[in-house]
């Protein structure tokens, strides 16, 4: 399927998967006997044309993918779920920062900004919170920023020479102050004793787009060691902002100050639990993945695989939703 | 008397006893960053289970002390309920912590053994790793200190002093001692014995009347030692300048997890 960028598709480790010789660790698969990796988990282009555009997608479970077999090619969301199943991912959490590196197009991206952005402020409309009231101007300012850089990189790669990737600098570092925007919009949306988890997952999407981009970026303008250390970075940004939540905290925090509720603290304090802890696994999950983009752009860089090229043939991919970069090849 | 007198037990009781465990740090990024994932779950899980743990087995308590409290005779419910409360309600409610408390950093401390030993397993192939378990020490609490928290404080564990000792060249240490000073646990619920008490003097009603008096602020006592104060965090986080309240059972063993995990994290972020 591809040229020659080694990678190949879920079903070669499906027997050692099964049979526990290899396990998966986010985006990575490894050899459990000598400890040594195996391959980096990626989604290409097709799964971003799949999914991207569903609502919330990074946190649904994998059967909420299955149902838009009505609306897709089948076939393909057929290999999707039959992929994922393989590699055992129960759900797509981990996508949040992107399966590996996300290839996600920019121009997409930037459709996905524009849809949890209206999201969030049709919530903020509806519940009137004063955080969002006063926030939300700021935020069509970050929003049509971000717009603006994003189609600024799509268009770089039409750019003669060393002009795109000048281009592709400039737009990184951008996106690294939008991420800081959003990554402390999440932390301080934590601090609020009025906690609402659809607003959460917006922001930590918005935060993960700014991110993504900046490392797509650097890998496009071949600034591979910059894009690892970058990634590590923003890997320590995830997990400062997420290491202390728990599912207890953020279960009590939506409870907030609910006014006329019929049952008691204890009651509503269960009833919330099981949504907070599955909110908390998902980050975990983002957290995972972000942990792992280090390993991958490393291992790009072992084998000399350039930046532009290895998000090109992804991008390509019209076949395989998921695809594995083998690292012994 | 049913109160005969038990033997009080003022010293402190310890919940666990400290386990420092040494093991050489994960020979691979991916098996270091799948510890962290295996800790960061066990964090999740256990300040859940923490909670609602207690949540649910106050109940049981409650019912104990109704249990007692029906049969204090009508004497005692007027001239002898600080005694009542003393020599009866506060040895059930130190034994109940003592009992909760052990149980849950337990639980707590053997699936943290167990993901330990995940690891090492995982490692058996290097000749290098070892597994070192240090002897276990028991830590007293200063109770001097202690006291000056006041009513209703629980003593804070120097959990994180014992743990930062322990950091060295991959060297974990995991739950230190968790100690609860009863003599504190209890000043609270004395307070409320001795109130109701000379109350009772001045109330006409009957004994029925006393013992509900006395349950109600009883209740609302043990609950706020107990469990986290939703209301008192709130007014604190409206006046920040008002000074926190001490932290309830709950929060102390839960921050015990918090601690441990961060600990572990740390080692592994290195």
């Amino acid at each position: 399927m591809m040229g020659e960028i080694p990678f190949s598709i879920p079903a070669k480790f499906a027997a050692g998967l099964a049979e526990g010789n290899l396990m998966r660790f986010g985006t990575i698969i490894k050899d459990v006997g000598s400890g040594r990796i195996v391959a980096h988990v990626q989604e290409t282009g097709l799964l971003q044309n799949l999914v991207g555009n569903v609502v919330g997608f990074p946190f649904s479970p994998i059967s909420a993918v299955s149902s838009l077999g009505t609306n897709m090619q089948l076939a393909v969301v057929t290999k999707m779920l039959a992929s994922l199943q393989i590699l055992q991912i129960a759900n797509l959490g981990l996508s949040l920062t992107g399966i590996g590196v996300s290839m996600v197009g920019f121009q997409m991206m930037s459709k996905r900004f524009d849809g949890i952005q209206s999201q969030m402020s049709s919530l903020a409309k509806n519940m009137e919170y004063q955080f969002f009231e006063l926030k939300e101007r700021e935020f069509r300012l970050h929003q049509s920023y971000v717009n603006s850089l994003l189609t600024d990189a799509g268009t770089a790669l039409l750019y003669s020479g060393s002009n795109s990737q000048t281009e592709w600098l400039r737009v990184s570092s951008g996106l690294g102050l939008e991420a800081s925007f959003y990554q402390r919009e999440v932390e301080h949306l934590l601090t609020l004793q009025q906690f609402d988890e659809n607003v959460f997952r917006d922001l930590v999407q918005l935060f993960s787009i700014c991110s993504t981009a900046r490392i797509k970026c650097l890998l496009l303008a071949n600034e591979l060691p910059a894009a690892k250390k970058e990634s590590e970075n923003i890997a320590k940004q995830y997990n400062l902002t997420f290491d202390h939540i728990s599912p207890l905290c953020l279960a009590k925090q939506t409870m907030g100050r609910e006014e006329g509720a019929s049952q008691s603290y204890d009651q509503r304090l269960r009833v919330k639990l099981p949504a907070s802890k599955k909110l908390v696994s998902d980050i975990r999950d983002a957290q995972d993945s972000a942990l792992c983009k280090p390993l991958l752009i490393e291992c790009l860089i072992e084998k000399g695989i350039s930046g532009r090229e290895f998000l090109k043939q992804l991008d390509a991919e019209t076949s395989e939703p998921i695809v594995c970069l083998e690292t012994q090849k | 008397m049913f109160w005969s007198k038990k033997k009080k037990n003022n010293d402190i009781v310890e919940t666990n006893k400290e386990i420092k465990t040494s093991i050489i740090p994960p020979p691979d990024k991916v098996n270091a960053l799948r510890l962290r994932r295996t800790v960061q779950d066990w964090k999740d899980k256990h300040t859940v289970v923490i909670e609602m743990h207690l949540r649910r087995e106050l109940i049981c308590l409650m019912t104990d002390i109704d249990h007692e409290l029906e049969e204090i005779s009508m004497a005692d419910t007027f001239f002898n309920l600080k005694k009542v409360n003393s020599d009866v309600i506060q040895p059930l409610f130190e034994s109940w912590v003592s009992r909760e408390s052990a149980h849950l950093i337990k639980d707590a401390q053997k699936e943290l053994t167990l993901i330990h030993s995940l690891e090492l397993e995982a490692q058996s192939s290097n000749p290098l790793n070892d597994i070192n378990t240090q002897s276990s020490h028991h830590h007293l609490l200063d109770v001097g200190s202690a006291a000056a928290m006041g009513l209703g404080g629980l003593a804070t564990i120097p959990v994180l002093g014992t743990l930062s000792i322990t950091s060295t060249g991959g060297l974990f240490g995991f739950f230190a001692v968790s100690t609860i000073s009863l003599p504190i646990l209890g000043a609270g619920i004395l307070a409320v014995g001795s109130l109701v008490a000379i109350s009772g003097y001045k109330m006409s009603g009957v004994k029925t009347r006393a013992i509900k008096r006395y349950r109600d602020n009883l209740n609302q006592v043990i609950i706020k030692i107990v469990l986290p104060n939703i209301n008192e965090s709130e007014t604190n986080r409206a006046a920040p300048q008002k000074k926190p309240p001490p932290p309830s059972l709950s929060e102390i063993l839960q921050s015990r997890i918090q601690a441990s995990s961060d600990k572990i994290i740390g080692e592994l972020d290195l």
